[in-house]
Order: C-alpha cells, then sequence, then structure tokens
C-alpha cells in the first residue's frame, strides 16, 4: 500500500516530470484517445475552427508559426506579442471556455469571473520565477492568455473571454483548482462582455 | 488501508460507498457534474469537486478531470461504482500509471471478461456451462444464420462489448434474423462503440440468477450465495431477492462452485457476479460476468451480514479476505425493488422533474438506498433510478408482505414525476411472483397483456 501523500507533495513529485512547463504538448499519448469529442476542442484541429478567438483574422500576418505533427503542437506569434515573449495563441491544446458555460454565480455590475475550463493545476506564468501573464491593473482583451492549466500534464492556456480590468485574482500559482472556478475578476466597464472589438490572439496589454 | 477515496461515481451508490468510507475512518472525495452540484453525496462526503458539465462524457466519463481530481485531493484509491467507467479497463490502467488504485479487478482481466464472446470462450474452457451459440464474434448474417439453424430457435444475438441489458434481440424467425443483425449491430456500434456480434441459444421463460464472488487475490476465494433477478422488464432489472425461490439447494450449489472455479480460472481480484441462465428443468449456462459492484448488491449483504463495498476496498488495499466460506451463513429472504422515476404506462419512460415530496418508508428491517430528498431534481442526463427499497425477513413470505409495506409507505411527487412504485406493488402481488415461479417474460407479460386479471391492490401512490 502507497503511503498516504498530501495534495502539495502530489503536485511536487509532479512538477519534477516537466522541466520545460510551456509550451507542452501531449506528455503521454495514451491521453490522446481518451479524450472524446465533448473535449475534442483540445485538439488544434478543432480549436482553429471553433475557438472565436484565435482565428479571428489579425490585422497583421504573423511573425512565425510553428507546427509540429508528433506532439501535437501549434504555435503562431503576432508581432506585438505579450512582452515576456511567450503568449503564443494556441499552444498545444486547450478546452478554453465552453460555449454556453458559465460560472453559476458571475459578480455584480459589470464584472465577470474567468472560471477554469477544467480540473487541474493552474499557474500564473509561463514558467517558474517568470512574470505573471496577469496581475491586478493589467487589462485583458479576448483571446489573451491569462494563465495555465494543467491537466494530466498537458499545458493548457487560460485565455480571458471578455475586455476589462483585473481586478481580483482568486487563485495562488500551482493551485487545484475543479471546473468552473472562479480565476480572475475582470472589471468590463459595463460593456456587453461578449463583443469585445478586439479579439486578436496574443494582443499586446499594458503592464504597470 | 487507503486514507482518502475518491468515489468516481453519482447518485446513490456515490453515497453507498461513501456511507461505508466513513464507517472505515476513510476520508471521501466525491465528484460531480454540473447538474449534481446538490447533490446527497457532494453533502455527505469530506470533499467535493466540480469535474464537468453535465453530459456524463465530459464528466462522469472524462478521465482527466477525474484523475485530475484524485491527484488535487490526494486520494490514493479510486472506487468507479457502477456503469461509467467501472469496467473499462483503459481507465483502470491509467489509475494504475498515476500511482492510483483502482477498486476493482485488474485491467487485463476486466480486459478478458469485458468483451463477452472471449468470457464465454474462457469460461466454457474453465467447464462452466455455457449456451450453444458461436465461438467469437460472427462474420456475417450468414454465418449468424447458419448458427442458428444449427443451435435452433428462438436465439439472442448479443454485442460483444455490451452490458447493462443493452445491446441484444431476441430473434424467435429465420426470416427476421438477417433484420435483427444489422439492427442490433447498428446499436452497437452506436452504444458501444463496438459492432460485433455473438449469438446463443435463447431459453424462453427462464430464470436469471446470479452469484456474487469475493476474490483476494492470494488465494482466498468465497461465494457470497445468489440473486434472483428473474423481475425483469427488457433485461433491466427491477426486482431481485436472495436465496433464489424454488432453487434446488444442489443446482444452488453446483452454480457457486463453478462460479468460483471461474473467478479462479481467470485470476479474479475484487467482488464480480456471474450471471446465468437457469431453464426450467434447472439447469444452469453462463451468461455474462460483471467485474463490478451491482445495483442489487445489497440483497446480498442482507442475508449475509458482509459489507461488499468494504470488502472491495480491504481487497483493493491487498489485505486478505478475512472470512473463510464456511463463515458466510445466508439467513432469511431480502427483497430488493428499484423505484425509477419512470412512468409504466408509457412503456416506463423516463419523467425528469423536481421532487416536491420524498417520504421514503422506515420500520424493522427495511434499508432504502437513495440520493434523492424533497426538492431534488431528477434530471435527463442521467439513469431514472430513484431509490432501491430492500427488507429482510426470516422467510419469502414475511418479506413480500414488508416490502409490499414499504413501497406503500413510501412518498414521492413532483411536477411530471412518475415511478414505478405502483407497479412494483402489482408486481410483488402476482401469483406467478408470489409462487416464487416467475420468470424474465412476467414482467413484459404484465405490461402487455390488458386482459390479465388486474391485481388486488389499488394503485399507486403519484
Amino acid at each position: 500500500m502507497s503511503s498516504p501523500h498530501g495534495p502539495s507533495q502530489a503536485r511536487d513529485a509532479h512538477a519534477d516530470e516537466r522541466p520545460d512547463r510551456h509550451p507542452a504538448g501531449y506528455a503521454d499519448e495514451r491521453w490522446v484517445r481518451p479524450f472524446d469529442p465533448a473535449h475534442a476542442s483540445a485538439h488544434p484541429r478543432q480549436v482553429a475552427t471553433e475557438a472565436p478567438g484565435p482565428v479571428r483574422p489579425a490585422p497583421v500576418p504573423p511573425r512565425w508559426i510553428r507546427l509540429r505533427c508528433g506532439d501535437t503542437s501549434i504555435e503562431i506569434e503576432w508581432p506585438e506579442a505579450a512582452p515576456s515573449g511567450a503568449a503564443p495563441a494556441v499552444p498545444g491544446a486547450t478546452p478554453a471556455a465552453v460555449p454556453g458555460e458559465r460560472p453559476s454565480a458571475e459578480p455584480d455590475g459589470g464584472r465577470r469571473y474567468v472560471p477554469a475550463p477544467m480540473v487541474g493545476t493552474f499557474y500564473h506564468a509561463p514558467e517558474v520565477g517568470a512574470k505573471p501573464f496577469v496581475g491586478v491593473g493589467d487589462t485583458v482583451r479576448p483571446g489573451q492568455t491569462v494563465g495555465i492549466l494543467e491537466v494530466m500534464k498537458m499545458m493548457n492556456t487560460i485565455t480571458a473571454e471578455v475586455s476589462g480590468l483585473v481586478v481580483e485574482v482568486l487563485v495562488a500559482d500551482a493551485q487545484p483548482v475543479e471546473y468552473q472556478q472562479p480565476l480572475f475578476v475582470i472589471e468590463t466597464g459595463g460593456a456587453d462582455p461578449d463583443t469585445g472589438a478586439d479579439n486578436r490572439p496574443g494582443g499586446s496589454h499594458d503592464r504597470h | 488501508m487507503f486514507s482518502t477515496v475518491l468515489i468516481a461515481n453519482r447518485g446513490e451508490i456515490a453515497l453507498r460507498v461513501a456511507r461505508t468510507c466513513r464507517e472505515m475512518g476513510i476520508r471521501s472525495v466525491a465528484v460531480y457534474s454540473t447538474a449534481d452540484r446538490e447533490s446527497a453525496v457532494v453533502r455527505f462526503a469530506d470533499e467535493a469537486v466540480h469535474i464537468g458539465p453535465p453530459p456524463a462524457r465530459s464528466s462522469y466519463l472524462n478521465m482527466p478531470a477525474i484523475i485530475e481530481a484524485a491527484r488535487n485531493t490526494g486520494a490514493e484509491a479510486i472506487h468507479p461504482g457502477y456503469g461509467f467507467l467501472s469496467e473499462d479497463p483503459d481507465f483502470a490502467e491509467i489509475c494504475e500509471a498515476n500511482g492510483i488504485t483502482f477498486i476493482g479487478p485488474p485491467p487485463h482481466v476486466m480486459q478478458r471478461l469485458g468483451d463477452k464472446s472471449e468470457a464465454r470462450a474462457v469460461m466454457a474452457a474453465a467447464g462452466l456451462p455455457v449456451l450453444p451459440g458461436s465461438d467469437g464474434a460472427l462474420g456475417s448474417p450468414t454465418e449468424a444464420a447458419e448458427i442458428a439453424a444449427r443451435v435452433g430457435y428462438p436465439v439472442i444475438l448479443k454485442a460483444v462489448a455490451g452490458g447493462g441489458g443493452r445491446g441484444m434481440s431476441v430473434v424467435r424467425d429465420p426470416d427476421e434474423l438477417a433484420w435483427a443483425y444489422q439492427d442490433t449491430r447498428a446499436r452497437a456500434r452506436a452504444v458501444f462503440g463496438d459492432e460485433r456480434l455473438y449469438l446463443e441459444r435463447y431459453i424462453d421463460r427462464a430464470r436469471h440468477v446470479e452469484v456474487q464472488v469475493l476474490c483476494d487475490g492470494r488465494g482466498g476465494a468465497v461465494h457470497l450465495g445468489e440473486r434472483d433477478c428473474s423481475a425483469q422488464r427488457r433485461h433491466q432489472k427491477l426486482v431481485e431477492e436472495s436465496p433464489a425461490p424454488n432453487l434446488p439447494a444442489e443446482t444452488r450449489e453446483a452454480m457457486c462452485a463453478a462460479a468460483l472455479r471461474g473467478a479462479t480460472a481467470v485470476g479474479y481480484v475484487g467482488a464480480g457476479t456471474f450471471e446465468f441462465v437457469v431453464t426450467p428443468a434447472n439447469r444452469f449456462h453462463l451468461l455474462e460476468i460483471n467485474c463490478r459492484i451491482q445495483v442489487e448488491h445489497p440483497v446480498t449483504e442482507m442475508v449475509t451480514g458482509v459489507d461488499i463495498v468494504r470488502e472491495q476496498l480491504t481487497i483493493a488495499a491487498g489485505a486478505p479476505l478475512t472470512f473463510g466460506q464456511d463463515d458466510v451463513v445466508p439467513r432469511g429472504v431480502a427483497i430488493e425493488c428499484r423505484i425509477n422515476a419512470e412512468d409504466p404506462a408509457r412503456a416506463f419512460a423516463p419523467t425528469p422533474g423536481r421532487l416536491t415530496e420524498f417520504v421514503p418508508p422506515g420500520g424493522p428491517c427495511v434499508r432504502i438506498d437513495t440520493h434523492a430528498y424533497p426538492g431534488w431534481t431528477v434530471g435527463p442526463d442521467y439513469d431514472s433510478l430513484l431509490a432501491k427499497a430492500i427488507v429482510w425477513a426470516p422467510d419469502r413470505e414475511r418479506a413480500i408482505a414488508r416490502a409490499e409495506r414499504a413501497l406503500g409507505e413510501f412518498r414521492v411527487a413532483g411536477g411530471g414525476v412518475h415511478t414505478t412504485l405502483g407497479f412494483l406493488r402489482r408486481l410483488l402481488a402476482h401469483p406467478r411472483f408470489r409462487a416464487g415461479e416467475h420468470t424474465t417474460d412476467l414482467v413484459d407479460t404484465m405490461t402487455s397483456n390488458v386482459a390479465e386479471p388486474a391485481p388486488a391492490e389499488p394503485a399507486p401512490v403519484p
């Protein structure tokens, strides 16, 4: 019988297996099949055809595109990518937002949550010690990467669905989260949150 | 023993497993879909993790979400309950690969027994009687017709990957075989993602009797006697009881011995069920083996005093069985009635809705396993099982009287919600059931034959 281990130990042990946290593809091929159509948006092809954010025509062509077949990885970078140089738009896979699924309780007036799309471990930054994707006081646009969700060794980007100001960060780095758990509070300023004007992926944002 | 166990299921069985965990001092973790956020097990368990939206494929069949939930909560083992991932060898293997104990038989055993035609072959080789039929999967309608002609009609076509009474058709007329072959194949493909079929002789007026076994993987193996599950509606069980009424002692002993022989032959570990069909002449043939806890397990618990979930947990933790065959001494008679949110008048169609009233019965020797309560919404996403009423009495006559009393006491109401309560009372009152002479065709006879004399009992609660 294995000895009982707490969640933090389990995560730490797991962390050792990912020297390069981002971007990552399918670490374990056995996971390619069990993902059924309900999560098939985890497959880049489907992200490309379904996700509203990443595929709207961008005003400028990408700076570079990398495709990899074996580990199923697609990376696209636009010229004005985030200062960290990270922010590839579609690294590997993301179940991102499921249309029609919203956290049951939204915060009051003009504020929206960014929810976790799946059970997993949430990270604020592309790698240990790096600057977080966003923090309180940052503005975000739809499609912009706000964090990473690790699910079965797969790194999924979490993107904002609305434009606005990050007013609260609700979970700590490397914290386990459950489905639909609110991660950030975004102040949308009362604008219709679903019609963000510019859905360009990896769009620039100002860091203060 | 484990300190934390995650329960990868919902409804009454999730709560039932969590209860044994609590009794054993094991921390329980429930997982739930958005539709189940107010469910009883979410309230009862020590911790609960929201794993996905209502469709089962995104929640209770979502392996990454369940494995992540187990890791995030420090669960060392996963109890899969019944249905969902309970008989999925891939899931068992993935648990293993992630250092989590799957509470069930080893993946390779599940794989062999999950392929119903292979299980048939393995068990025939171990000396268990199987019905005459095809060796392995059928290749074509022509092959099916040849075998059917050889074994004689009626025959039953079954999905190799089938289970739970789905994906099977009885064929009585050779002219219907080709059509039934195509139809069953299409359904098997849709439901199980595997269109392979096999064929067996079908026995009319048969009884369905199954044997519960426990194997510790260290040579310890016992059976916990049998359950009669002949009261079925289209292969879905409605009433189960133990012991099987009017089963000759030598038949019972032979069946239990056969089940243990089969379990040993295949290297079975954990709790399992060997399902047999028993002919009017009390000859028995193996139907299939279920590698999970079953819905009807409480009747065995009531007559033997063995907590089967506790034994599953103990075996999965690597401990030997603490009792032998001689210690298993069944006493009295237990009957389980499944109360489903279904309308018997409309071919048992599910009737979702919000429960405004839910008052289960009580009193001596009555056990109610349910996740329902007033205000609970029976949703359209999952099966319609609302509650199981299990009663015990020293003899069958008193057990039937007690079941009748308990069902009469049960009050369920809600907008649009119908239940099987009234139908179950008619079934218990039926002369063939009372005499213990009912076979698997009884329920269909009751629902199709309008000319049949109405049972004495007045109708149903809501």
